[in-house]
């Protein structure tokens, strides 16, 4: 073939497919939506094939439904509310489900392999993937994932795949996985004199282990950036210090030792540096000590109460609590220029600051003449609301993610602990052991 | 009437898009639809992203969910909605 002739043949070609395109959008409707509805993610959860054997708490269907709802992020659909209940891809039909509002759904099984060991199969659908007749194509697979592990390991599996589920459509991670620690005051051998043990948990209660006890008093743990410490407050010794404890090797160890009260241990976010409050010169100041060498630097100083330091994520400043204006309020201190800038100026009480990991929110205790609630305080646009309503509340603690708040409360007599989402949505109370339970802290 | 069936149309994706929370309205995808003689969804095609998965992914669903659209009798005039081109924009969402 010539060279001219192959150009013209292209020429030809170029000219119909141009003609094919101008016919097919001629003829082609358009049209423009703008009216919905809006919507946490809706999603199936079937119960898995095989794990109606085992006990509730172990199921994985209904551990993955509990997460899933504390997210905040989904609507959860399971049981009766489903058109069917398929354990694999091929059990769909995709046109019993249009009528219903899950878009994707859960489904798997869960098998016993051997004496104490199962394996966990579940699957990520997308219900709406296009379709091969009454079917789902392959792809609207998103993903099938199966672990074998021994019952004990049940529950993790299951937050595994909760953790699977929320990043593979929200593109962040979850908190499944996290954990939780907290102090609980248990009554000891003589009523006036309660045992005392720092607890890490699950993030949603379960699985409990102590990882320090004492008949003194504990206060104030605070989770290391590496999740393998915890830093606490401990009245051990005649004085309240400050500890750090391993809780992978359980190993002890005395960080502070300055005269008077230290307290309210604060990790900087590389892990080298802990900030913390001390009375050794009176008032209740700011101090950090380098975890290496050991070296101690105050900050702040002057007649008013300082305390409660949290660092910003960036580690350039810290927020904490003082009455320098009076009432207690939010201050920023920032390392550089050694300034302190007022952040708080609704109320005439707000205290317990702690910043979203992602530097956007400050979570803080707010009281007013109803008592002591959670708030936020939007840091882009000082935008200021109130998220519980319980008045007794105290310790707000905000997720690895910074979707949620951990804080502890009142029901009755009893200590709890509770979950509120940064929106104020999602509303959930942690299952209690039993004694009162203080001060939460959530891992990274 | 081909506005009209327009509308019903739009109605019926419209009661179906749940809309995912956070998204911006100023987002907007674009989905090519083949629509059978009885106004069954056949397929839909992303042709333009929006960017976010999700939207995308819910605009998608609520054609689907929508299926069969509402269609005119008439077989001509039917015939003018065998293939549409659907933008979807989130710009007036009902909060639920």
């Amino acid at each position: 073939m010539s060279k001219q002739l192959s150009k013209k043949i292209i020429h030809a070609i170029t000219i119909v497919s141009l003609f094919g395109v101008a016919i097919s959008s001629m003829a082609m409707l358009s049209l423009e939506l703008t009216q919905g509805t809006r919507s946490r993610l809706p999603i199936a959860i079937v119960s898995l094939e095989g794990e109606q054997a085992l006990s509730a708490d172990r199921q994985t269907s209904r551990i993955v439904m509990d997460d899933l709802n504390h997210s905040g992020e989904f609507s959860v659909f399971s049981g009766a509310q489903l058109p069917e209940q398929p354990q694999a891809l091929e059990d769909i039909h995709v046109s019993r489900w249009h009528g219903f509002s899950p878009q994707y759904i859960v489904f798997g099984k869960v098998h016993p392999v051997g004496v104490d060991q199962y394996t966990v199969e579940a699957s990520l659908v997308n219900l709406y993937r296009g379709q091969e007749g009454d079917k789902l194509p392959p792809s609207a697979v998103i993903f099938k994932k199966s672990y074998t592990v021994n019952e004990q390991q049940l529950r993790r599996v299951a937050h595994q795949m909760s953790d699977d589920v929320y990043s593979s459509l929200l593109g962040v991670s979850g908190v499944f996985s996290s954990k939780i620690a907290y102090i609980l005051v248990q009554p000891g051998k003589t009523p006036t004199q309660p045992n005392y043990h720092l607890v890490v948990a699950d993030y949603d209660g379960y699985n409990p282990r102590f990882a320090a006890n004492s008949n003194q008093p504990m206060m104030s743990p605070a989770w290391s950036p590496d999740g393998h410490q915890i830093a606490f407050v401990s009245f051990q010794k005649t004085l309240p210090a400050i500890f750090i404890v391993d809780i992978r090797t359980g190993i002890l160890q005395q960080v502070t030792a300055l005269a008077g009260i230290n307290g309210a241990p604060a990790w900087s976010p590389d892990g080298k540096n802990l900030a913390f409050v001390s009375s050794q010169t009176g008032a209740a100041k700011l101090y950090v000590i380098d975890l290496a060498s050991r070296q101690v630097s105050r900050l702040t100083d002057g007649l008013s109460i300082d305390t409660e330091p949290h660092y910003m994520p960036d580690g350039r400043s810290l927020v904490f609590t003082s009455n320098r204006g009076g009432g207690p309020q939010i201050y920023q201190y920032t390392f550089a220029t050694k300034r302190v800038e007022r952040l708080t100026y609704v109320g005439d009480y707000n205290a317990s600051a702690n910043i979203s990991p992602d530097g956007k929110w400050m979570t803080l205790l707010h009281r007013d003449k109803n008592g002591f609630n959670v708030a936020v305080q939007n840091l882009m646009t000082d935008q200021f609301k109130l998220l519980t309503h319980d008045n007794e509340d105290e310790s707000p603690k905000f997720s690895p993610n910074s979707q949620l708040i951990l804080y502890a409360t009142h029901t009755g007599h009893k200590h709890l602990l509770a979950i509120v989402s940064v929106d104020g949505q999602i509303h959930l109370l942690l299952p209690a052991n039993d004694g009162n339970i203080q001060e939460p802290s959530w891992s990274k | 009437m081909v506005d009209q069936y327009k509308g019903l149309i739009l109605e019926a994706i419209g009661q179906h898009w749940l809309v995912p929370t956070g998204v911006s309205p100023s987002l907007a995808c674009q989905l090519m639809i083949t629509v059978g003689e009885q106004g069954n969804v056949d397929t839909v095609q992303l042709i333009k992203s929006s960017g976010n998965v999700l939207l995308d992914q819910s605009a998608i669903a609520a054609v689907y969910k929508a299926s069969p659209l509402p269609l005119p009798s008439d077989k001509d005039a039917a015939a003018v909605f065998k293939q549409l081109r659907l933008t979807l924009k989130p710009e007036q969402i009902l909060e639920s």
